[in-house]
């Protein structure tokens, strides 16, 4: 009984002292969460970068331009097709150039929205880079350099405004403008949802004067989520982390959206998305099996209908109100291209998909020809070609980009060689 | 509702929390509940048609114990019940698309004209995981049948046929086994919640980091049509095919196990380094561990096993892995598939007789390098096979292995997309260092600190599973791949 008795003292006796050695002290507890916190952060920021990830976010605040993006980023994006593309000390998606314009060298740069700037495929595979060596390889002698000053989500006078603040300041030969069918409706004057949204408007005011708004932005800059854009701007330049956190929460965004409508119970495979799944993959084998001749009525990204071509011709004659202030700008364009002594192209692209806005391209041609800008719509030529061939859901596939430069090519070249003198 | 869903990484916490916190007692009803919640999440109706079945076969399996002599009838009655649910919202289609078929090619012989086009497709969507309840509650009947006791409660028998953690993909469970665990759920077993953690992450991982990846470069492989597959391009394919099924699937497993095992319960391990096996009867030892012994079980042995003539035991074999194939998919290119592992299993058993009777082959079998040839061999066939299993029909898997081993195209457009597959290596990279230390001995004090759970901090060990998810998310594409098993 005894013996009973000094053996059970003597196990609870080591277990209370093994306790006692297995409960770590609350330092240690902290000192060891900090280490392996530190070691979790550096392993994913390495792997971040080896693998390419949590490079989407690369637009910051931009007291002029509204936002712009980040000088020397790396960006990755997988939206749509994978696109890779290192921006230049000033924030262009293109190698390092001089300001000073290099001798015998021709420079054409090339303004426009996320078309322009693609960054759905690798830069060896967009126009300006094509359209680039196309030129290099017709003028033997002379060097071209066809700069991207496209930025996604820009309006015509982000557009402006990004040529005459930094676009200018290379030198430029020729200006090439690439609208489509947003350069338009991107001008009229929303509350601002994000930083993509947060830009200066446009009016005209007494004697086609054009003015500048800022009020968006500024008011965006003052609410949380533009506060926070200002404090995490080191966090978003640098961290891959936080790439990834801010597309994870985009997405748990679009969860939430989907959840709202009734539609994103999980995966849901409820009748009714089927049934809409179906319409619109019936509606995309019509339009692309009979080579896109006939219009897309629907255009889907993934399971959310984002537009269709008749809520784009709906749309095409709601933004007529704005035609004044494109024209203002366009003219304003021409007046600064003149100053600085180079050409100013334009060139229609097309919409979303594929889709057209043909009464806002009249226009657009109309003011050209009242400027004497020489204008270009090969939209007609890429529409004979299928769909799913040219675009992704929105924007151009590396086929759609070589067409699009195929197209593009002559006309450059017919003002190209006359301000050569060939 | 996906494991690897946002909605699923909300469902699971709340009903992680709803089950510890509740009386002991309530803690079946409430899982049963969260089950049918879980399965309803995607067409409600079929939640019904799985609370049906399963009243059906809890009283069946009643019925067999109370009325012995009766037992074969009802017995067959529930076969034929189960079966034939199973057959009508799977193969229905088939067997009309496959009778429309063979009307089109012996139409022109025959005297009377009969139009395939009369018969028509009809509208049915599958429920999902049906495959899989039938399979256990044909185990349930059968093994009632044979003599155990069927399950009093049928709380705990619903439970048993709809528990979420198993429910859409396995593994099909063992109601014995099940049964047993019943009493876990009285005990909160930290440790056990652990490895149910890093269950959960590391088929979170080998989902959405390995095998979505994979696939964007299968199906690339696979959707570009024979004339724009080169010989490298198919070869790439095939085996990005073979490694994303088994991180799709094993993927899914580990996080329906992880699951299980935070809420007290152990479900059966599916997978044992299949690629590694080296012989065919070995990789169906490694693979879908819970569907090959089903198969033996309720199949094989049925028929008469292995235990008979040759002939008839080739016969038996083949038999089940042609049906095992069109369990897989209601599709020909599927019973293709069970048909070539049909053969291949009775291509080694016949070799396995002919080696034992010829000592230098065992020995050159037990030798290392026989052993690493074997494993060569049983994965380039196993590989081969998947092409079956992946192509839309029989045609499309015969131009795959044609691109594969005739054709010889330098076409390299899958192999191009490689330079994009930044994410894809840098996650062969992290599993590979991980299975690495994961298959160190465990008594290596020196690596001890690796493992989870062992002498990290609840603080340290949450800051690396939280890493551990990021790098998943990070990793993962920005367009998730469904279960590639959800749609058996």
């Amino acid at each position: 009984m005894e013996l009973k008795t000094a053996s059970n003292t003597t196990e609870s006796k080591d277990s209370s002292e093994a306790l006692k050695e297995a409960r770590p002290t609350w330092y240690f507890v902290v000192l060891q969460t900090v280490a392996v916190l530190t070691l979790v952060i550096l392993s994913l920021e390495c792997m971040f970068a080896l693998a390419g990830v949590g490079e989407e976010e690369y637009l910051k605040p931009d007291p002029v331009l509204g936002f712009a993006p980040m000088p020397n980023k790396h960006v990755t994006k997988k939206e749509e097709g994978v696109g890779t593309a290192q921006y230049n000390r000033y924030g262009i998606p293109e190698p390092e150039r001089s300001l000073v314009k290099p001798a015998n060298t021709f420079r054409i740069a090339v303004l426009g929205d996320s078309f322009v700037e693609a960054l759905q495929v690798e830069r060896k595979d967009n126009f300006c880079y094509l359209l680039e060596q196309d030129l290099n390889k017709k003028y033997p002698g002379k060097h071209f350099e066809v700069m991207n000053f496209g930025v996604a989500g820009y309006n015509l006078g982000q557009m402006y405004l990004r040529l005459k603040n930094l676009a200018f300041k290379f030198q430029p030969d020729m200006v090439l403008l690439a609208v489509r069918a947003d350069t338009t409706f991107v001008l009229r004057p929303t509350p601002a949802i994000g930083l993509s949204t947060a830009r200066p408007y446009f009016f005209v005011g007494g004697n086609n004067q054009l003015l500048t708004d800022y009020t968006v932005y500024t008011t965006w800059m003052k609410t949380s989520a533009g506060k926070r854009m200002k404090v995490t701007g080191w966090l978003r330049e640098n961290s891959r982390i936080w790439g990834v956190v801010s597309v994870a929460v985009q997405q748990a965004m679009g969860w939430y959206q989907q959840m709202l409508a009734g539609t994103g119970w999980g995966a849901a495979v409820t009748n009714k998305q089927t049934a809409f799944a179906k319409a619109a993959v019936a509606d995309r084998v019509d339009t692309t099996s009979n080579g896109a001749a006939a219009p897309r009525k629907t255009f889907m990204i993934g399971n959310t209908e984002i537009s269709s071509q008749s809520y784009y011709d709906a749309r095409d004659k709601g933004i007529r109100y704005f035609w004044p202030i494109v024209d203002a700008l366009l003219v304003q364009i021409k007046k600064e291209c003149d100053t600085n002594k180079c050409s100013f192209l334009i060139v229609q692209l097309p919409g979303a998909g594929g889709i057209t806005n043909k009464l806002e391209t009249e226009s657009f041609k109309q003011t050209a020809k009242r400027i004497a800008v020489p204008f270009s719509d090969r939209t007609a030529e890429i529409a004979k070609e299928p769909v799913k061939k040219v675009f992704y859901e929105i924007h151009f596939t590396p086929y759609g980009h070589k067409l699009f430069t195929k197209e593009l090519e002559p006309f450059v070249s017919q003002y190209v060689s006359a301000q050569l003198g060939k | 509702m996906l494991f690897s869903s946002i909605s699923y990484f909300i469902f699971f916490p709340i009903v992680l929390a709803l089950y510890w916190v509740s009386p002991v007692r309530a803690r079946r009803a409430l899982l049963l509940v969260a089950s049918y919640v879980f399965y309803m999440s995607w067409i409600p109706a079929y939640g019904l048609l799985i609370m049906l079945l399963t009243g059906v076969n809890y009283f069946l399996g009643w019925a067999i114990d109370s009325f012995r002599k009766q037992a074969k009838a009802i017995l067959l009655f529930g076969l034929v019940l189960n079966l034939s649910t199973l057959c009508f919202f799977k193969y229905t289609n088939f067997l009309l698309a496959s009778a429309a078929d063979l009307l089109r090619s012996i139409a022109p012989w025959l005297a009377v004209s009969i139009d395939p086009s009369s018969i028509q497709q009809v509208n049915i969507i599958l429920p999902l995981g049906i495959s899989f309840f039938a399979f256990e509650f044909i185990h349930y009947i059968s093994d009632v049948y044979k003599g155990t006791k069927p399950i009093k409660s049928p709380v705990d028998f619903a439970l048993f046929a709809a528990f979420f953690p198993s429910q859409i993909a396995g593994p099909i469970k063992r109601y014995q086994d099940f049964m047993q665990q019943l009493p876990n759920e009285a005990r909160f077993d930290a440790s056990m919640f652990n490895q149910g953690i890093v269950l959960l992450l590391q088929g979170l991982f080998k989902k959405i980091a390995l095998s979505d990846n994979l696939a964007i470069l299968a199906n690339h492989g696979f959707n570009a049509g024979a004339a724009a597959t080169g010989t490298a391009d198919a070869w790439l394919a095939a085996l990005a095919f073979t490694f994303q099924i088994y991180f799709d699937f094993s993927g899914y497993t580990d996080m329906g196990r992880g699951s299980a095992l935070m809420l007290g319960y152990k479900l059966p391990d599916n997978f044992n380094f299949p690629y590694l096996a080296t012989s065919m009867s070995d990789f169906w030892k490694r693979w879908h561990i819970s569907l090959s012994t089903w198969l033996r079980d309720y199949l094989y042995i049925p028929l008469g096993g292995g235990k008979c003539s040759k002939l008839r035991k080739h016969y038996n074999l083949m038999v089940t892995m042609l049906l095992g194939g069109l369990w897989h998919g209601a599709a020909w290119h599927f019973v293709a598939w069970g048909g070539l592992h049909g053969g291949l299993l009775i291509v080694n058993h016949s070799y396995d007789d002919f080696a034992k009777q010829r000592p230098l082959l065992q020995q050159i079998h037990a030798h290392p390098l026989g052993k690493l040839f074997s494993a060569l061999l049983t994965f380039i066939l196993v590989l081969v096979s998947w092409v079956f299993f992946r192509a839309e029909t029989v045609p499309h898997a015969m131009q795959m292995l044609n691109s594969m081993f005739l054709s010889l195209e330098p076409s390299s457009k899958v192999v191009s997309q490689l330079s994009t597959c930044g994410p894809l290596l840098v996650a062969i990279g992290v599993y590979s260092i991980y299975a690495a230390i994961n298959s160190l001995p465990k008594d290596m004090p020196r690596y001890g600190f690796l493992r989870p759970g062992l002498t990290l901090t609840a603080p340290a060990r949450l800051a690396i599973y939280a890493g551990v998810a990021f790098a998943a998310i990070g990793l993962a594409p920005s367009a998730p791949s469904p279960f590639i098993y959800f749609q058996f």
